[in-house]
């Protein structure tokens, strides 16, 4: 239940690499001309100034349910992240002054001018990373998707500036407060007879804040982020932090249908995730989207019929033949997953593999 | 006031090399009390935090038995029996550890010990010994639950609460041993076997001579033995731990022995022994999947109980049902992970680079002048260089021009995005825009933290000092390491 001074903390990680957003932006202008020809509304994928227009839309509807809570901005375009809203000064005379509230209303305009300026940045590295030398390898064409990791990271960083100055983060002297964290691990006895899901209460008792990460990505998964991504949702299971994920679809074949980075990291952490179609992403339908589902807050959510993430594989897939496999052989040092048992030596980490011996009894 | 220390400690410390702390110690009684301008008295002496930050920083990488932040061959899957010192000698209360007698400070460690375990090492084992009386008693054996574990200790703290403080007996090392080595001995080969003793006993009772006759079965198992001592450091204890390979500690404070403890969840690096091959060894595993049913069915919760509910992991090998993961499967053994389970521990195997601390040159265009002036726009380049001078100057400026230097703080964070360019300003910590690089004011205390900047080795960006704790023991990701595309 919500307790009497608890306040939201929000951090909302927006996507906005441009290579991304103009693959939409040309399939949404292709798609419009024809339906418009037709006397049809759009049925297209987003574009970048809805996305932009819903996020404000969302703090301020945030900032109407809850006049004390908290809400930062982060931005990620390709390989650069910066904290677009509130600027660096901005945060620090919050933290001089914690009853000065940060004002929403800089919010817009400190938006588009720093995902502006991020996105010039983005852009102008890829350029220069395209034309200078043309003896160095050409970039990967993953260079072009986002960060998450990083600003998924870097939310966290922020999340635990916040917690640190209400004694309750990770900061660099553990003193003793540290000892007594309330361990989630001790409702589970109780909650032992009821399914996998309930028994979501958390205790707050030394916690003032109720911190949440909402990750809308527009580009697919990096692929070298897997360790990462985990990594972040690990640490947000934790500090229990509840992150909910808005993955904004393409309606182009190449593009995948979902991220199981994002599947993965709601499911362990207890958010939701919803990937809007590309109908239900035209004109004001993603603002619809992110307000009815993420906006309430956790105290609310046990009462709500919410989406549930069925189906969720968490099998592995073997590093032989990249089938997801049932039952496999896993190196004991590098803890690779192998289908069919390895002869010789290890192919990850090439360490010889040491046959069965008997046991030796003390 | 820590300038002044400074200055004057110098002079003494580079005369001669002192081998001992206590021959550099400044604490004399002019330096240690001094008299604020109202003739209270304010204790000057202590260090400031920026200090007591930067002694952990070094005694955890000097005593870093488990080299947490470099890349070495690990012991993923463990096998651990932790013996808990529950005779007379724990019973009394200790000033180094407040909060009630040591017994009970220890098992309240050892909950956050067990949360802290599993959370690193999902595919591993623990069990408790208690020696109590002379004698050595199993608590809980071997599993992969830790609600089993913490309700046991839980009653076991309220037994020895109500049965008072005389009692509980002698300390006998040899049954504990005996009793922790035997059961590790049955476990398969690919797992590290390791014992880890927490003891406050100044002597132990046994049956026989540990040296000549445990050791060498210890040795012969390949079970590593580390000690914790409450009250005083045995010799036994060490020449067990040196001979196979296990830490060492002696408590200094309830800081220092929760750090200790949580240092001993980080998988050690392999053991390299003469007779034992190098080598991998594989490993079957299940990864089952998740089944919500509409019924509620039959479910093994523990090798004993039964549970009937919903939600259950299906067994690939023999179709059991079991509760909660990581576990053995009941009826065939298979050991049954899930793929977060094994990614949870890749970050032992990739480690985040310990960060330097960042201290920036001393730039040249420093002149008086200017920090009297600081109100002139046009002088706000240099006055930033020379707030970032190191503090000896601060204290041979006058009081105005440091107030004036610490407005001229405040207005030195701008309201640019702080993005990762390495000349970009480096004031604000990368990850949490914290400000950081003031030097020590006259306030000392609270400020002194702002003053350490860490750098990561990689992306050259600064942090602030609870930004690292929170990378290296939380997160273990950097963010400035993360832009870069890898794949």
């Amino acid at each position: 239940m919500k307790q009497p001074n608890e306040r939201s903390l929000t951090v909302i990680v927006m996507d906005v690499s441009p290579v991304t957003w103009g693959e939409r932006e040309l399939i949404r202008t292709a798609s419009d001309k024809s339906r418009l020809a037709a006397g049809k509304r759009s049925i297209g994928p987003a574009r970048l100034e809805e996305c932009l227009s819903a996020v404000q839309c969302f703090c301020s509807a945030a900032s109407s349910l809850e006049k004390d809570a908290v809400t930062v901005l982060v931005a990620v375009a390709a390989s650069e992240v910066a904290v677009v809203y509130p600027r660096k000064d901005a945060l620090e005379d919050y933290f001089r002054n914690p009853e000065n509230k940060l004002d929403s209303r800089n919010l817009q305009s400190n938006l588009l001018s720093g995902v502006a300026e991020l996105m010039a940045k983005a852009s102008a590295k890829q350029q220069q990373a395209s034309t200078t030398d043309p003896s160095n390898p050409p970039p990967p064409l993953t260079s072009n998707l986002a960060a998450m990791a990083s600003a998924f990271s870097t939310a966290l960083c922020l999340i635990n500036r916040f917690l640190v100055a209400a004694n309750a983060g990770v900061s660099a002297l553990h003193d003793h407060h540290s000892w007594n964290r309330g361990n989630r691990d001790d409702d589970g006895v109780i909650a032992a007879l009821g399914g996998g899901t309930s028994g979501k209460k958390t205790s707050h008792k030394y916690r003032v804040w109720s911190p949440r990460v909402l990750l809308l990505q527009a580009s697919d998964d990096r692929p070298s982020d897997y360790n990462a991504m985990m990594n972040c949702a690990f640490a947000a299971v934790k500090q229990q932090i509840l992150v909910d994920a808005c993955f904004i679809l393409s309606p182009s074949e190449r593009a995948s249908k979902s991220s199981s980075y994002l599947e993965q990291t709601c499911d362990m952490t207890g958010g939701l995730l919803s990937t809007p179609s590309a109908a239900s992403q035209a004109d004001k339908a993603l603002t619809e989207v992110l307000l009815t589902i993420f906006l309430p807050t956790r105290s609310s959510r046990h009462r709500l019929n919410q989406v549930a993430i069925t189906n969720l594989d968490f099998r592995a897939r073997s590093f032989d033949t990249g089938q997801i496999v049932d039952m496999a052989f896993v190196c004991n040092q590098c803890l690779s997953i192998f289908s069919q048992l390895p002869q010789g030596r290890c192919p990850t980490c090439d360490a010889e593999i040491r046959s069965k011996k008997s046991k030796i009894e003390p | 006031m820590s300038s002044a220390l400074s200055t004057s400690a110098a002079p003494a410390a580079s005369n001669a090399p002192s081998s001992h702390v206590w021959e550099e110690a400044t604490n004399t009684w002019e330096s240690a009390v001094q008299e604020d301008a109202e003739g209270n008295i304010i204790v000057a002496g202590q260090e400031s935090v920026a200090n007591l930050i930067r002694h952990r920083r070094k005694r955890l990488e000097q005593n870093d038995y488990a080299q947490r932040n470099r890349r070495v061959v690990r012991d993923m899957i463990r096998y651990m029996y932790v013996l808990i010192d529950g005779s007379q000698w724990m019973r009394s209360k200790d000033p180094v550890l407040p909060g009630g007698t040591k017994l009970e400070v220890t098992v309240q460690l050892l909950h956050q010990f067990v949360q802290e375990y599993y959370d690193q090492n999902p595919l591993s084992h623990l069990g408790f010994v208690i020696l109590k009386n002379g004698e050595a008693e199993v608590l809980t054996k071997l599993s992969s639950s830790s609600k089993t574990h913490k309700l046991a200790l839980q009653t076991f703290l309220q037994e020895s609460l109500q049965e008072g403080p005389s009692r509980g007996g002698v300390f006998s090392l040899q049954n504990g041993l005996e009793v922790a080595g035997r059961s590790l001995g049955h476990q398969p080969r690919h797992g590290s076997r390791e014992i880890l003793i927490l003891c406050a006993a100044l002597s132990t009772c046994d049956p026989g001579h540990i040296l000549t006759e445990t050791m060498p079965r210890l040795k012969a198992a390949n079970i590593r033995v580390s000690t914790f001592a409450l009250a005083a450091e045995l010799h036994i204890c060490r020449k067990l731990s040196e001979e196979t390979g296990g830490a060492m500690g002696v408590c200094l404070d309830k800081g220092h022995m929760r750090d200790w403890m949580l240092e001993q969840c980080v998988p050690p690096p392999a053991l390299r022994r003469e007779w034992m091959e190098h080598g991998c060894e594989m490993v079957q595993m299940g990864f089952p999947t998740r089944t919500k049913s509409d019924i509620p069915v039959l479910v093994h919760a523990t090798k004993d109980t039964k549970l009937i509910t919903r939600t259950s992991y299906t067994c690939p090998q023999c179709l059991a049902k079991i509760q909660e993961l990581p576990a053995d499967c009941v009826v065939c053994g298979l050991k049954l992970v899930l793929s977060p389970h094994l990614a949870r521990t890749f970050h032992h195997l990739f480690p985040v680079a310990p960060f330097s601390e960042y201290i920036p040159p001393p730039t040249a265009s420093i002149d008086d002048g200017t920090n009297k002036d600081s109100n002139n726009p046009q002088t706000t380049s240099s006055a930033v260089a020379a707030v970032s001078a190191p503090p000896a100057l601060a204290a041979l400026s006058s009081s105005t021009a440091k107030s004036a230097a610490k407005q001229q703080q405040k207005k030195r964070l701008d309201s640019k995005l702080r993005l990762a360019a390495p000349n970009d300003d480096r004031n604000s910590c990368f990850a949490c825009l914290r400000m950081v690089g003031i030097p020590n004011n006259e306030d000392g205390g609270d400020a002194g933290e702002e003053e350490l900047r860490f750098c990561c080795p990689e992306c050259r960006n600064i942090f602030c000092v609870n930004c690292d704790s929170y990378l290296h023991e939380t997160l273990h990701n950097c963010p400035g390491c993360l832009l870069k595309d890898t794949s």
